[in-house]
C-alpha cells in the first residue's frame, strides 16, 4: 500500500526537502524577501551534532470549492556544520496526480552571495521504492550553490494535492534537525469544516487570518536525535505531527473520524474483491474443509506460497488495490493486492475478512491522530462466534464484539495465527464499513515466539569441544530459518550457521546442518548441527577455563546514558538453553559462576550451572513480556543487559583431579 | 548495455531499419525439454535459486540493434524474483522494443506475457535521459521456466560494441553471443577515422574462444556451464576475476599503441593544465633558494595540503565560480582560489615541483577499492585518480597530494598495488604503484585502567594512528567535523570494549597535522570481568577481548584482499585493588604466518598490576584462495589468544565479590 502522504524514510525526506518559487518572482529575478527575513532568524544554542536547522517551513494548503487542493511550501534551511551539507539537496516529489505547478530554489553562500537556481540545473528522477516494480513517484532534485556551513538553502514548491476523497493534510514539523519557525495555513471554501489532531505535541489553536483561512504557527521545535540511543523506536513513531482534516460536510472527530476513514477505504477497495468463478473454485479446493482453521490455513498458505510480492502503483493505485481477479490470474501483487485476493478467496468459502491498514513502524499510527497514513495493508479474518483455537493467537476484538484474526499475507514465513513482531502492538484501521475503527494489533505472549536450544558436548583435555546442537524454533524465532531453508541453497545455509558461531568460537568447523519443518508452517522448525571448536577450553596454569553457556547470545548493546526516548525491546518471546558439557576424565570442576535470577517485570532472566558427575550442565531462560517501555525503565534495561552480558561471558574453572 | 559510442562521419549514408519485434530477428521460442521442465536442481549449482538455461545475445552494429533472449529456470522461492525485469538504457538515441515473454510451468502449461511493459524515465538532466523498460512475467512458480526477449535499438549514426559479462549471480548452462560489427568509417574520438576495426579483451573459460567468421564478418562466442559469480568477503574487485568478453572499436593495432596514443592526448591535457610557466612565481613564494631539494619538495607538498580539497568538502558550481570571479583554466588558478579537487591539486603539486626543478609527472591509476587495471582492455574509463611521481635522488617517489592529509611520500591504499598510465620523458606508459611496508600504517593503543575498591573501573585509553588508519579518520572529519568524528570514533571504540566498559571521547590531537601521529584519547568508566565464587576473570588483552576471528567460513574460492599492510601494538595496564591476587596470566605467545604476518602477546604481573603487550603485524594483503586455510588459521590463533583472561583470586572475598565485575548477577 502506498498512501498519499507516504512516510517511508524516502518520502519523509522528500516532503522535508520539497521546494519552489513563484514564476513571477523568477521572471523579475528578485531574491525573495521571505528568505532574507528567515536568514536573519536568531538561532538557539543547538547540540554540537546539529548539522543544519530549518529556519522557516511555511506551508499553505488552498482548497477550491470543488474540493481540488494545492499545497505551496516554502522552506529555508541553514547549514551549520559540514555534515549539514546533505540537507542542501532539495527533493520535490510529484506524481501523475500530484503535479508540480512550479519548482525553484535559491541559496545564499556563506559569503552572502545570493544564487537563483536555473531550471536547467534541476534534475528529474524516478524515486522508486523497495519492492515496487513500477510507480509514478518522481522528484525534481537540485543542490544549490554555496551549500557550506553558514550557507542558506531555500525553495518553494506548489503541487496539486490528490486526496482521492480522504481530505487531510499532515504537518510533520519535527525532524532529525531542529526547526525555528513552522507555519501551516489552510484556506478553505466558505462553510467548509476543519479540525486538527495532534500527536506528541500539545494542541495549538489556529487563528483565522481570513474567513475560513486558518493558520497555525510553532517555534523552536527540537530535533529527534537518536544518535547513540540503543533500542530506539522508529523516529517516525517519535516525531510530533499534526493532521488537519477538512471537508465540505460536518467533520466528526476521534473514533468517528477513524470510522469515516475506514468507511472511505471500504468504498474504494471493496469492489476489487469481486471474484470470478476461477477464484471461487480455487478457494473451494483450498479451503473447502468444514473446520474454520483448516479452511483459512489452506487459503493463507496459497497466498504466502503462490502470490509473489510485486508492486505496481500508479495514481490512486497507491491506495486502491488491483482487482482480485487480476492478482489471481497473474499471481502477483503488493500488500493490499494480496490482502484483497485473500479477502475474495475467504469470502468464496464463507469466511468474512477485511483489510487492516497499518504501518510497519510501531507507534507511528496512534489512536489520537485519525489519518489515512500508513505503509502496509494486512487482513482481519472474522472468526465464528465462540470459536477459538490455541494456534490462532493474533486475535483482536472489535467494538462490535466480533473477533478478528489478524493475518499478514505478505509475510511469507509467519504462519496464520501469529503476527510478525514488527506489527505487534501497532495500531491500524479495521476497514468494516460503518463499523470501521482503529484497533491495536495484538502483542503475542512470550510463548508464541520460542527457541529451545539443547546441546551435548564433550570437552577434551586439549580444550577441543565437540558435540551436537538442536534448536527448536517457533514463531518469530523460526521465521528467519524458514526463509533460509526455503530460499537459500546449502552453501548459504551452512555459511549462516558458520557466521552465527563466529561470535562464540575462535576456531571451529561445522560438520553438518539440517532443518526440519521449514516448509511446514504449523510445526516448529528443528535445526540441528554438529560442531567442533578447537581451543574452546583455555588452559591457564593447572586450570582449564570454559564458558558454560558455550553458544547463543541474548544480550544487546545498551548504555547508561540519560534516556528521554521509549525503549523498544523488539519482540516478546521465550528463549531457553540447556547445554551439557562432558568434562575430560582427569578434570573436576573447581569453581563456577553463581546462579542468576532477575525479574524486572517486563522481562526475566535466570541461569544456573551445575556439575553432575563429569558433566557440566548450563541452563537458562530469557523471557520478554513487553515490547515498548517508558524511558523511566532504562535503568532496569541496563541492569538486565548487564546481567545477561556477565552471565554469557562467565567462566567455569576446571582443575586436574 | 551500450558502452562505446562513435559517430559516423557526416558523409556516411546510413541504413534505416524497420524492426517491429524481437521475434523478427530472433529464433522462435524454444520448446522446453522434458528434463528442463522436470528438473528441481542443477547438480552443477546446488541450491541455486535459478539458472540460465540459455542466454542468447546478438549485437548487430549494421542494423543498430542488440537482441537479447533469455531462458531461465526457477528452482526456489527466491528464484521467482527473476520474473521482475528492469532493463535500463540511455534515452534519446536508444530505445527498447519488441518485449515478449512467457512462463512455462513444470507441467508444460504456457502462460504468455500479455501485459504492456512500463517505460520509466529513471533520470533526466538537461539533454541526458536514462530510461528503463520494466515488466514482470505472470504466474511464476517454483519450477517455472521464464522466457523473455527484447530489442535494444539505437540510431543509425551510433555504434555500440557489446560487453558480455558471462558470469553473474546465476549459473549459465549455455550461452550464445554474436557480434556483427559495423564496417563504416568511424571517428576515433580525436578527430581521426577508423574503418570498423574491432578488438576485444576477453577472459574466457578453458576451451571456449571467440570465433570470427570471415565470410559473415561476425564474431561468435559459445560457452556453457558457467558458474555463478562468487560472493565472498574480502574479495578483490570482481570484474577482473569474472569471465567476460569486451569488444570495442579502435584505431590502435596493439595495446602499447593504444595506451601510448591515448596517453599522449591525456598527457598533453595534463601539461596544458599544469602550465608550469605560470607556477614559477608561486613556487618562489613557497620555497627559498637556500632550501635543499628535499626541503623544497616538502614545503611544496605542505603548501598544497593546506588548500581546500573540494573532493572532501564540496565541488563548487559554475555559478559560484562565476560569482566569485573565478575561472579555472590552469593549476595557477587553483593556487589563486585556494581550492581544487583531488586531480587539480595533484597536478598543481606536480607543476610546482617542476617549477622547483624536479622531474615530476602525473600518473592516473585504477582505484583498487573498485577495480583493477586491465591493460588489454583498451578503455580509458577504467582509470580513476591522479597521483604524483617525483624523481628524488634519481628515484621515482610517489605522492598523493590529491588525497587530503595523506602523509608525505605515501599513497592512499586504494592507489597502491595497482596500475595505470603515467607520464614519462618518453611519453605515456603503463606503470604500477608499489605496496608499502607494514610500518606505513600503524596503530598504537594504550590503556591505563584502575579497578577501584568498589569494583568500578576508571582510566584512559589512547589511540595513536598513522598512515591509512589516520587518513580514514582525518578524511571523515573533513567530510563532517570534529564533533561528528568524536561520536563516530567513540562508537567504533565502544563496539570493541569488554562488556560493562563505557568509553567517552575526550579529545584528538593532530587532526589536521598530516605529518604527525593522530592521537585520540578516551576516558573509561564502568566495570569489567566476570566472577565465580573464588575468582575474577579479566580480559587480559582488553582491546581485543570481544573481537571475532576475521574469517569464519570454511571454504574459499576467491583471492583475499585485506586493503593495506599495518602494524598494531597494544599496551594495557590494569591496576588492581588490594582485594585481588593475580592467580594466573595467559602464557606469553609469539607466532607468525611466515613472510606474511606476525603476532606476539606478553603478560606481566607487578605488585597489584596486570600488564599486557600485544603486537600484530600484517605485511602482505593479497592472498590466493589456496592460502586461505593458513591465513584463517593465523587469525583464529590470534583470536583465541586474545580471549584468554587473567585470573584473579580474592584476598578478602567477602568484601569485594559483590561488585568487582560486570553485572555480577545477584
Amino acid at each position: 500500500m502506498k498512501p498519499r502522504s507516504c512516510f517511508s524514510p524516502l518520502a519523509l525526506l522528500l516532503l522535508f526537502l520539497a521546494a519552489v518559487v513563484p514564476h513571477a518572482a523568477l521572471a523579475a529575478n528578485v531574491f525573495p524577501d521571505w528568505i532574507i527575513q528567515a536568514a536573519a532568524s536568531k538561532l538557539q544554542p543547538y547540540p554540537s551534532n546539529t548539522g543544519a536547522v530549518v529556519l522557516l517551513d511555511d506551508r499553505l494548503v488552498t482548497v477550491a470549492p470543488d474540493g481540488r487542493a494545492t499545497e505551496r511550501e516554502r522552506r529555508v534551511l541553514k547549514i551549520l556544520r559540514p555534515r549539514g551539507r546533505e540537507y542542501a539537496e532539495i527533493v520535490a516529489s510529484y506524481s501523475k496526480d500530484e503535479k508540480l505547478d512550479f519548482f525553484h530554489a535559491w541559496s545564499i553562500g556563506p559569503d552572502g552571495h545570493q544564487y537563483t537556481v536555473k531550471d536547467q540545473e534541476v534534475h528529474d528522477e524516478a524515486l522508486g521504492e523497495w519492492g515496487i516494480l513500477y510507480d509514478d513517484l518522481r522528484a525534481k532534485t537540485v543542490t544549490p550553490p554555496g551549500a557550506d556551513p553558514g550557507g542558506i538553502v531555500a525553495y518553494e514548491v506548489e503541487r496539486h494535492v490528490a486526496t482521492y476523497g480522504a481530505e487531510e493534510e499532515t504537518w510533520d514539523f519535527q525532524r532529525d534537525i531542529p526547526g525555528v519557525r513552522w507555519i501551516l495555513e489552510v484556506d478553505l471554501p466558505a462553510s467548509w469544516n476543519q479540525y486538527a489532531a495532534w500527536l506528541h505535541h500539545a494542541p495549538v489553536s489556529a487563528s483565522e487570518v481570513a474567513p475560513n483561512h486558518w493558520r497555525w504557527e510553532l517555534n523552536d521545535i527540537p530535533a529527534i536525535d537518536l544518535t547513540d540511543v540503543p533500542m530506539a523506536p522508529s523516529p517516525y513513531a517519535l516525531a510530533a505531527r499534526m493532521v488537519v482534516h477538512y471537508s465540505a460536510t460536518p467533520l466528526p472527530t476521534g473514533d468517528q473520524r477513524w470510522t469515516e476513514i475506514g468507511n472511505w477505504y471500504d468504498t474504494l477497495a471493496s469492489s476489487r474483491t469481486e471474484a470470478p468463478q476461477e477464484i471461487a473454485a480455487k478457494s473451494r479446493e483450498l479451503g473447502g474443509a468444514a473446520d474454520f482453521k483448516t479452511r483459512i490455513q489452506g487459503i493463507a498458505g496459497f497466498m504466502q506460497r503462490e502470490i509473489r510480492y510485486v508492486g505496481i502503483e500508479i495514481g490512486i493505485g497507491g491506495l486502491q488495490p488491483h482487482p482480485a481477479a487480476d492478482v489471481f490470474k497473474y499471481r502477483y501483487g503488493d500488500c493490499k493486492d494480496k490482502a484483497t485476493l485473500l479477502i475474495a478467496m475467504l469470502n468464496a468459502v464463507g469466511v468474512r475478512a477485511t483489510w487492516v491498514l497499518v504501518d510497519t513502524h510501531r507507534g507511528f499510527i496512534d489512536p489520537a491522530l485519525p489519518s489515512i497514513e500508513g505503509n502496509h495493508a494486512i487482513a482481519a479474518i472474522e472468526m465464528p462466534a465462540g470459536y477459538s483455537d490455541p494456534e490462532l493467537r493474533a486475535v483482536v476484538t472489535a467494538r462490535t464484539g466480533k473477533h478478528y484474526l489478524i493475518f499478514d499475507p505478505t509475510d511469507t514465513y509467519t504462519p496464520i495465527g501469529l503476527l510478525g513482531f514488527h506489527l505487534q502492538g501497532s495500531y491500524g484501521i479495521l476497514v468494516a464499513g460503518n463499523d470501521s475503527q482503529v484497533i491495536q494489533l495484538p502483542i503475542l505472549p512470550p510463548d508464541a515466539d520460542t527457541l529451545d536450544r539443547t546441546a551435548s558436548f564433550a570437552l577434551n583435555a586439549d580444550g577441543t569441544l565437540k558435540g551436537t546442537v538442536t534448536e527448536t524454533r517457533s514463531g518469530e524465532a523460526a521465521r528467519r530459518y524458514r526463509r533460509l531453508y526455503n530460499e537459500e541453497g546449502e552453501k548459504q545455509q551452512h555459511e549462516e550457521i558458520e557466521r552465527r558461531l563466529q561470535r562464540d568460537f575462535s576456531s571451529f568447523t561445522v560438520e553438518a546442518n539440517d532443518a526440519k519443518n521449514a516448509r511446514e508452517m504449523s510445526k516448529s522448525v528443528v535445526l540441528q548441527y554438529s560442531l567442533t571448536a578447537n581451543g574452546y577450553g583455555q588452559p591457564t596454569g593447572d586450570l582449564l577455563l570454559i564458558r558454560p553457556r558455550v553458544l547463543g547470545r541474548n544480550a544487546q548493546p545498551y548504555n547508561d546514558k540519560p534516556r528521554i526516548y521509549p525503549i523498544d525491546l523488539g519482540e516478546t518471546g521465550t528463549w531457553r538453553d540447556s547445554i551439557d558439557v562432558a568434562l575430560p576424565a582427569d578434570y573436576i570442576v573447581d569453581d563456577m559462576p553463581a546462579p542468576v535470577d532477575l525479574d524486572v517485570g517486563f522481562a526475566s532472566y535466570k541461569s544456573d550451572v551445575k556439575a553432575n558427575g563429569n558433566v557440566l550442565h548450563y541452563s537458562r531462560e530469557y523471557v520478554v513480556r513487553e515490547l515498548d517501555l517508558a524511558p523511566e525503565k532504562s535503568a532496569d534495561v541496563s541492569k538486565l543487559m548487564g546481567v545477561i552480558n556477565a552471565d554469557e561471558n562467565s567462566s567455569a574453572v576446571l582443575k586436574k583431579k | 548495455m551500450p558502452i562505446a559510442l562513435r559517430r559516423f562521419l557526416p558523409t556516411v549514408i546510413t541504413t534505416i531499419m524497420a524492426l517491429t519485434s524481437a521475434h523478427a530477428l530472433a529464433d522462435a521460442w524454444i520448446k522446453p525439454t522434458p528434463e528442463e521442465l522436470q528438473m528441481t536442481e542443477e547438480p552443477a549449482a546446488p541450491g541455486a535459486a535459478a539458472i540460465y538455461l540459455l542466454r542468447d545475445e546478438r549485437a548487430d552494429d549494421k542494423l543498430h540493434v542488440h537482441i537479447t533472449y533469455v531462458r531461465l529456470k526457477v528452482l526456489t522461492e527466491k528464484g521467482k524474483d527473476y520474473a521482475d525485469q528492469e532493463i535500463s538504457y540511455q534515452g534519446g538515441q536508444y530505445k527498447i522494443f519488441g518485449v515478449e515473454g512467457r512462463t512455462i510451468h513444470s507441467d508444460g502449461t504456457v502462460i504468455p506475457f500479455t501485459g504492456k511493459p512500463y517505460q520509466k524515465v529513471l533520470e533526466k538532466s538537461g539533454k541526458e535521459k536514462y530510461k528503463a523498460t520494466v515488466f514482470t512475467l505472470p504466474d511464476v512458480q517454483v519450477g517455472s521456466i521464464l522466457e523473455y526477449r527484447y530489442v535494444l535499438s539505437y540510431e543509425s549514426n551510433v555504434v555500440v560494441s557489446p560487453r558480455w559479462y558471462l558470469q553473474g549471480p546465476l549459473y549459465v548452462r549455455k550461452a550464445h553471443f554474436q557480434f556483427i560489427p559495423s564496417d563504416r568509417v568511424l571517428e576515433d574520438g580525436h578527430g581521426g577515422v577508423m574503418q570498423g576495426r574491432v578488438a576485444h579483451s576477453a577472459y574466457l573459460p578453458t576451451g571456449s574462444s571467440i570465433v570470427y567468421s570471415p565470410a559473415g564478418k561476425y564474431y561468435t562466442l559459445d560457452v556453457e556451464k558457467i558458474p555463478a559469480s562468487p560472493d565472498e568477503e574480502f574479495m578483490p574487485p570482481m570484474h577482473n576475476y569474472s569471465f567476460r568478453a569486451l569488444f570495442y572499436y579502435t584505431i590502435a593495432r596493439t595495446t602499447d599503441e593504444y595506451w601510448g596514443s591515448e596517453g599522449k592526448y591525456w598527457s598533453k591535457n595534463v601539461d596544458k593544465f599544469i602550465d608550469a610557466g605560470k607556477l614559477s612565481a608561486i613556487e618562489s613564494q613557497i620555497v627559498t633558494p637556500a632550501d635543499s631539494p628535499a626541503q623544497k619538495l616538502q614545503k611544496i607538498y605542505a603548501a598544497v595540503m593546506k588548500l581546500e580539497n573540494t573532493s572532501f568538502t564540496r565541488e563548487h558550481t559554475g555559478a559560484e565560480d562565476k560569482a566569485q570571479g573565478i575561472k579555472v583554466k590552469t593549476a595557477a588558478d587553483i593556487w589563486e582560489q585556494k581550492r581544487g579537487n583531488r586531480d587539480e591539486l595533484t597536478r598543481l603539486f606536480v607543476g610546482l615541483a617542476r617549477a622547483a626543478g624536479f622531474k615530476a609527472y602525473v600518473g592516473v591509476v585504477t582505484n583498487r577499492d573498485r577495480n583493477l587495471f586491465l591493460a588489454d582492455y583498451l578503455d580509458w574509463s577504467q582509470l580513476d585518480d591522479d597521483i604524483a611521481i617525483v624523481q628524488v635522488d634519481g628515484k621515482d617517489q610517489f605522492f598523493d597530494p590529491g588525497e587530503r592529509y595523506a602523509e608525505y611520500g605515501e599513497l592512499h591504499w586504494k592507489h597502491t598495488a595497482t596500475q595505470g598510465i603515467r607520464q614519462t620523458d618518453k611519453g605515456a606508459v603503463i606503470f604500477e604503484t608499489p605496496i608499502p611496508g607494514y610500518q606505513s600504517t600503524s596503530q598504537l593503543r594504550n590503556a591505563y585502567l584502575e579497578i577501584q575498591p568498589d569494583g568500578k573501573v576508571r582510566g584512559t585509553i589512547s589511540f595513536g594512528l598513522t598512515g591509512n588508519k589516520a587518513l580514514r579518520w582525518r578524511e571523515f572529519a573533513l567530510r563532517n567535523d570534529e564533533d561528528a568524528l568524536k561520536v563516530e570514533f567513540e562508537q567504533m571504540v565502544q563496539r570493541d570494549m569488554p562488556p560493562g566498559i563505557q568509553v567517552k571521547m575526550d579529545h584528538f590531537l593532530g587532526l589536521t597535522d598530516w605529518d604527525k601521529t593522530l592521537l585520540g584519547v578516551l576516558n573509561v568508566t564502568g566495570s569489567m570481568g566476570t566472577t565465580t565464587a573464588k575468582r575474577v576473570f579479566l580480559p587480559a588483552t582488553f582491546f581485543e577481548a570481544t573481537s571475532h576471528p576475521l574469517f569464519a567460513l570454511d571454504k574459499r574460492t576467491m583471492p583475499i584482499d585485506l586493503d593495506y599492510p599495518l602494524a598494531m601494538k597494544d599496551m594495557v595496564s590494569i591496576k588492581l585493588p588490594p582485594a585481588f591476587d593475580i592467580e594466573s596470566l595467559p602464557k606469553d605467545t609469539e607466532f607468525a604466518y611466515p613472510q606474511n604476518a606476525y603476532y606476539q602477546a606478553k603478560f606481566t604481573r607487578e605488585p597489584g598490576v596486570v600488564k599486557s603487550l600485544r603486537i600484530f603485524a600484517m605485511g602482505n594483503v593479497i592472498y590466493k584462495a589456496e592460502e586461505y586455510p593458513a591465513l584463517k588459521d593465523f587469525y583464529q590463533k590470534v583470536n583465541a589468544k586474545d580471549k584468554e583472561p587473567a585470573v584473579l583470586g580474592f584476598t578478602q572475598a567477602s568484601s569485594v565479590a559483590g561488585g568487582a565485575a560486570t553485572g555480577n548477577a545477584q
